[in-house]
């Protein structure tokens, strides 16, 4: 019991080092009201700085980013074939469409099991490389930078390596498994294999990510705490779930969060691998926008089925954040 | 006389100075002054993009206005935000024959109905040009009619000669098909999207499926009509058994794969095949024909269209686009612009054919046989140009949805999956159509 307040406290006061909360360092600042007190100027000139740090950011932000967004947001109240058709404004008409459609809810919990799916993957055996590549052995570098080309692979070019392998009548690995006898596979040709392949290829080609950051994170980790768990007895599990992983835990929810959003977000790899198919197993919401907005020339449905994406992409950030805050709550 | 001096330097050199400081500050804005027109190009074959940089520099020299290219392989997007951004094209290729109609509802492009009487409507092939509101849109250089290729060699080893109906089709495949060698009797598309919208519906025409009445009322799953498309998917069903492995991703450039390697015996396909075959297989030049998709009973071929055409865009230089459209006929470079990949562009002017240049070109000398196939699906007696572009009682964003939606690749999986029965996945297919059709 003792034990495990120890370890927790060492790793609590840890993560407060590593989130810049250092209690030490914190106790000797003096707090923002006093300063204020003793030179409002000090003060005011900071804030000036300050803003004048940001603005560019959200000057490139606002241009780039929210008016594109509230552009999208504002044709989903409209009908129209295209961007240089006039547009007919038709209220919530494209919302109700969308989501009374069967379709929008199939490309919605395909998204979710592929996000699942690949960032549980990824994080897993992003994870289990990150701690084998922190094991100090010969060539350790040359591994290090190996384990990382598929991250640093374009999209596209990583997706046609995999669909050439995975070609029924050429791929190699059809190939090698007619060599030993086996039968040939069409690895996109079911909704089940389809979706496995896709899964693997998003899991190789980003758990690198994974990896890096997570490997990165390792560095910090105090030597002593592993030398006090030693002597206490535990083995490398007991310190993987009691030391490394409480310890890095804000590092390791900021990793899913981003993973999650970009995966619930991927479109180019499916895009590139299926298309959808088969028999529109493998559709999901970013492609269904897509596909309304450019295939069926549905402005309104396609930017409706985007922003609800949206929508529910921030809700679901909400939920986590509040059910696993990234600062400890003391 | 001596020259007074400003500020220790002479008039002449302060006047030779600042005249040439004002040219050069002028100088952008000479170079602006000079026209520039923008042409957007979807045709990406290297010696395709090659040439155009050769007419748009030679047009330059010629009529001293710039042509600035810009290749983009599917334009739609691009060309759509151009116009919404302020920044038209001048000039543009298009992949589809609806594409001109839709740009000209929105007010988008010009009419070429003037330079296409100048050359003689009836100079151009059936189903070639976009037509709407008594205008004509788009100058059309490219048939891309799909066909079936056969491997002749093949037929002639078996004694099978090029079918002529749907049994004898089936029989073919069954005959040529021998996966134990990996050879496969019929490559063909089945992924999801326009791939299979545009190469694989032939089988559908050819038993006379529509879509719609002349009123846009969807009649695909009428009594008549949902029999012929059933009819039509329990044939493809039927010629899957002969499809190599991976038929359900398959799209075109696999098609091309099965084909070129001697993996397939037949494929459908329109010249880019026989463009392919010279780039990477000469040695099949002399070991496949070319033939119209088959009726169910024989009779008159049917050929899938796929038109692409040149337009000239609403723009404050549409004078200047139309010169050099107008330049591009008279010094018969689009008959150069053809030569590029003179097996993959299918004239659409019956003068093509006539024309020496072309037809004494040492590529459509090789394949003459087979373009010469090609020339007669223009003939309206022997064969029948259909495709989805062609359904309703006029061009318009309906054939557009229909083409890059899910409609054809879904009804084909369905059955041949065994999913579905050939009625149902009509009933999904109606359905669909419905659902994607705008009546206004």
């Amino acid at each position: 019991m003792s034990e495990t307040v120890q370890q927790t406290s060492a790793a609590r006061a840890h993560n407060s080092r590593i989130s810049g909360l250092e209690p030490a360092a914190a106790e000797a600042a003096p707090p923002a009201s006093r300063r204020a007190s003793g030179g409002g100027s000090v003060l005011h000139r900071d804030r000036r700085f300050f803003i004048l740090l940001l603005l560019p950011g959200v000057v490139v932000s606002v241009a780039t980013i929210f008016l594109p967004v509230l552009y999208a947001i504002g044709l989903s109240f409209y009908q129209a074939n295209s961007f240089i058709d006039t547009p007919v404004f038709v209220g919530l008409d494209n919302y109700v469409r969308v989501l009374s459609d069967p379709g929008y809810w199939h490309a919605f919990f395909n998204g979710l099991i592929y996000a699942v799916a690949t960032v549980v993957l990824q994080v897993v055996v992003g994870i289990a490389i990150a701690l084998i590549l922190h094991q100090p052995f010969r060539g350790r570098t040359i591994v290090r930078g190996l384990a990382l080309t598929p991250y640093i692979l374009p999209t596209v070019v990583a997706v046609f390596i995999w669909k050439w392998l995975l070609d029924p009548n050429y791929g190699l690995i059809n190939a090698a498994a007619a060599f030993f006898g086996y039968p040939n596979i069409d690895w996109l040709g079911s909704p089940l294999l389809a979706w496995s392949s896709i899964i693997f290829v998003s899991v190789w080609h980003w758990t690198p990510f994974v990896t890096i950051t997570f490997l990165a994170a390792l560095q910090t980790v105090p030597e002593e705490l592993y030398e006090a768990a030693k002597l206490d007895g535990a083995g490398p599990l007991q310190q993987l779930f009691f030391v490394t992983l409480p310890v890095l835990r804000p590092v390791l929810l900021v990793i899913i969060l981003l993973r999650t959003i970009f995966m619930f977000n991927k479109f180019d790899i499916i895009w590139l691998m299926t298309s959808g198919g088969p028999l529109n197993a493998t559709e999901h919401l970013p492609l269904l926008a897509y596909n309304k907005t450019f295939m069926e020339f549905d402005i309104g449905g396609g930017t409706a089925i985007a922003t609800t994406s949206f929508i529910f992409l921030t809700a679901g950030m909400y939920v986590y954040l509040k059910l696993f805050p990234l600062e400890d709550r003391e | 006389m001596k020259q007074p001096k400003l500020i220790g330097i002479s008039r002449r050199s302060f006047l030779g100075t600042a005249t040439a400081g004002a040219a050069t500050l002028a100088m952008p804005g000479i170079l602006r002054a000079q026209t520039e027109l923008r042409y957007l190009n979807h045709e990406t074959d290297p010696r395709t993009v090659a040439f155009l940089r050769t007419l748009a520099a030679d047009y330059e020299k010629e009529a001293g206005v710039r042509v600035r290219i810009e290749t983009e392989p599917d334009p739609w997007v691009k060309l759509t935000t151009s116009i919404k951004a302020g920044k038209p094209y001048d000039f543009m290729s298009l992949p589809s024959i609806t594409d001109p109609v839709l740009l000209a509802k929105s007010d988008a492009i010009v009419p070429v109905t003037d330079i296409v009487k100048e050359q003689g409507i009836e100079d151009f092939g059936p189903r070639s040009l976009s037509q709407f509101k008594d205008d004509i849109w788009g100058y059309p250089y490219d048939y891309n009619s799909v066909c079936l290729y056969y491997r002749s060699d093949w037929l002639s080893e078996k004694g099978l000669r090029v079918p002529t109906d749907w049994d004898s089709f089936i029989a073919v495949l069954q005959t040529l098909h021998d996966p134990d060698n990996r050879r496969y009797g019929y490559t063909q598309t089945l992924a999801t999207g326009g791939d299979s919208s545009w190469a694989n519906t032939g089988f559908l025409w050819s038993n006379d499926v529509r879509f719609y009445d002349e009123k846009w009322d969807v009649i695909l799953d009428t009594p008549d009509i949902k029999k012929r498309t059933a009819e039509a998917l329990a044939f493809i069903k039927k010629t899957a058994d002969f499809s190599p492995p991976g038929l359900m991703s398959a799209k075109l450039k696999e098609v091309i794969a099965n084909f070129v390697s001697g993996t397939a015996a037949v494929a459908p396909y329109a010249g880019r095949l026989m463009s392919n075959i010279q780039d990477n297989a000469p040695e099949l030049a002399d070991k496949f024909v070319l033939g119209p998709y088959v009726r169910p009973k024989g009779g008159q071929g049917v050929v899938t269209g796929g038109v692409d055409v040149f337009a000239i865009g609403k723009t404050d230089k549409v004078e200047e686009a139309k010169k050099l459209l107008r330049w591009m006929i008279k010094n018969d470079k689009i008959t150069d612009f053809q030569l590029t990949l003179p097996l993959h562009y299918q004239p659409v002017q019956f003068s093509s054919y006539q024309n020496k240049r072309w037809s004494s070109n040492p590529l459509v000398e090789k394949y003459k046989d087979k373009l010469a196939v090609m020339r007669s699906f223009l003939d309206e007696k022997e064969t029948k140009i259909d495709g989805i572009q062609y359904q309703g009682p006029n061009y318009s964003p309906n054939q557009g949805r229909l083409y890059n939606s899910d409609l054809i690749s879904s009804m084909y999986q369905n059955v041949v999956a065994g999913k579905m029965s050939p009625e149902e996945a009509v009933d999904l297919g109606a359905a669909k159509i419905r659902e994607l059709t705008d009546k206004v």
